[in-house]
């Protein structure tokens, strides 16, 4: 009768997946920094004004800046459609059951086109307030768009994203007297969970705030 | 799809695929270390994996997920050390905002904390 040998082995494969989308997101930033290219990657919860912002900051940068955007949503190209309406080149990104953007995606993305036709690229991800913030892109900074619709509690609620944030816009703030959310509790929670973050309160219905925050964008 | 799951599923298609070129008729053992920090669960790991070896050479490997405490390196007074406040499992602020334990600073930088390293996996050829 044949006796099988059994053998016990251990494999070491240390591999760590979380650091592999911090090694591309590195790459992506070279990418950018050789041709001179500022990204961000803009943050927040589904309807929080994500689209608007970029739309406002498209309106008002289209004629002295080269703008390219990634719209990052589950199904839809309505984000796209309406940033390319305000004059930016655009490509949509779906990503299907993704609740976020990773780096690889934008490695693809970038690659796809001549960053030299470019001066800034604005990035939306996917409308949600926790995972994103884990995933770097390789962007200059990333700014979170809040809006004061989303009620008294969202900083404190989701702190680890606005943890993570260089820029946050309290947006929406001329709806702040219809909903009884003062923006001023928004900002003081800000300083409480990151206190190196830049804060605007903002309106991109009315524009009141955008040009303030251009200026910090573009530092 | 939480990326929870995705992660679980890309670590346990990486076992597979070494299971694979080891020629392993059984998988007994994975190996893995979450950081505090990183952006799920141990449970949630777990579980996923459990589902993900149903059927399959590693289908009731013993799944050991090793949770890392934080380390930092503050900016400000250069404590180097761990953040004690993450041995109690007890969530709150400083899971979202960790600062240095010493000065309170959040100037700091991250050692430890946010890996998800599959370590080893043992098999049976």
């Amino acid at each position: 009768m044949e006796k099988k040998t059994i053998i016990e082995k251990e494999i070491v494969i240390e591999t760590d997946f979380l650091k592999k989308n911090d090694e591309i997101a590195e790459r992506v930033k070279k990418m950018l920094e050789s041709q001179q290219v500022r990204a961000y990657d803009i943050m927040g919860s589904v309807g929080a004004g994500k689209s608007s912002l970029i739309i406002s900051l498209v309106k008002r940068l289209k004629n002295e800046k080269r703008i390219y955007a990634i719209a990052g949503d589950l199904t839809t190209h309505i984000d796209a459609d309406r940033i390319k309406n305000a004059g930016a080149e655009v490509v949509q990104i779906n990503t299907g059951r993704e609740c976020h953007l990773n780096a690889n995606t934008i490695y693809e993305s970038i690659s796809r086109i001549n960053l030299k036709n470019y001066d800034l690229i604005f990035i939306e991800n996917v409308g949600n307030l926790i995972c994103p913030a884990d995933f770097n892109l390789g962007t200059n900074k990333r700014i979170v768009v809040i809006s004061v619709t989303e009620g008294p509690h969202m900083v404190l609620k989701h702190p680890y994203t606005f943890w993570s944030a260089d820029i946050v816009a309290i947006n929406k703030t001329d709806l702040a007297g219809y909903v009884e959310v003062d923006p001023n509790k928004l900002e003081r929670d800000l300083k409480h969970v990151n206190p190196r973050a830049k804060v605007y309160k903002c309106s991109c219905k009315t524009g009141e705030g955008i040009e303030n925050l251009i200026g910090e964008m573009l530092k | 799809m939480s990326h929870g799951l995705n992660m679980s599923n890309i670590i346990g298609e990486a076992v597979l695929l070494q299971a694979e070129k080891t020629r392993a008729r059984y998988v007994t053992e994975v190996n893995i270390e979450l950081g505090k920090l990183a952006c799920f669960s141990r449970r949630d790991m777990e579980n996923y994996l459990l589902m993900r070896f149903e059927n399959t050479v590693a289908e009731g490997a013993e799944i050991k997920v090793t949770e890392i405490i934080p380390k930092i390196l503050c900016n400000e007074c250069n404590f180097k050390g761990e953040l004690q406040a993450f041995l109690q499992n007890i969530i709150n602020m400083e899971y979202y905002r960790p600062r240095c334990p010493k000065c309170e600073s959040i100037n700091i930088n991250l050692l430890k904390g946010k890996e998800c390293t599959l370590k080893q996996i043992k098999i049976i050829q």
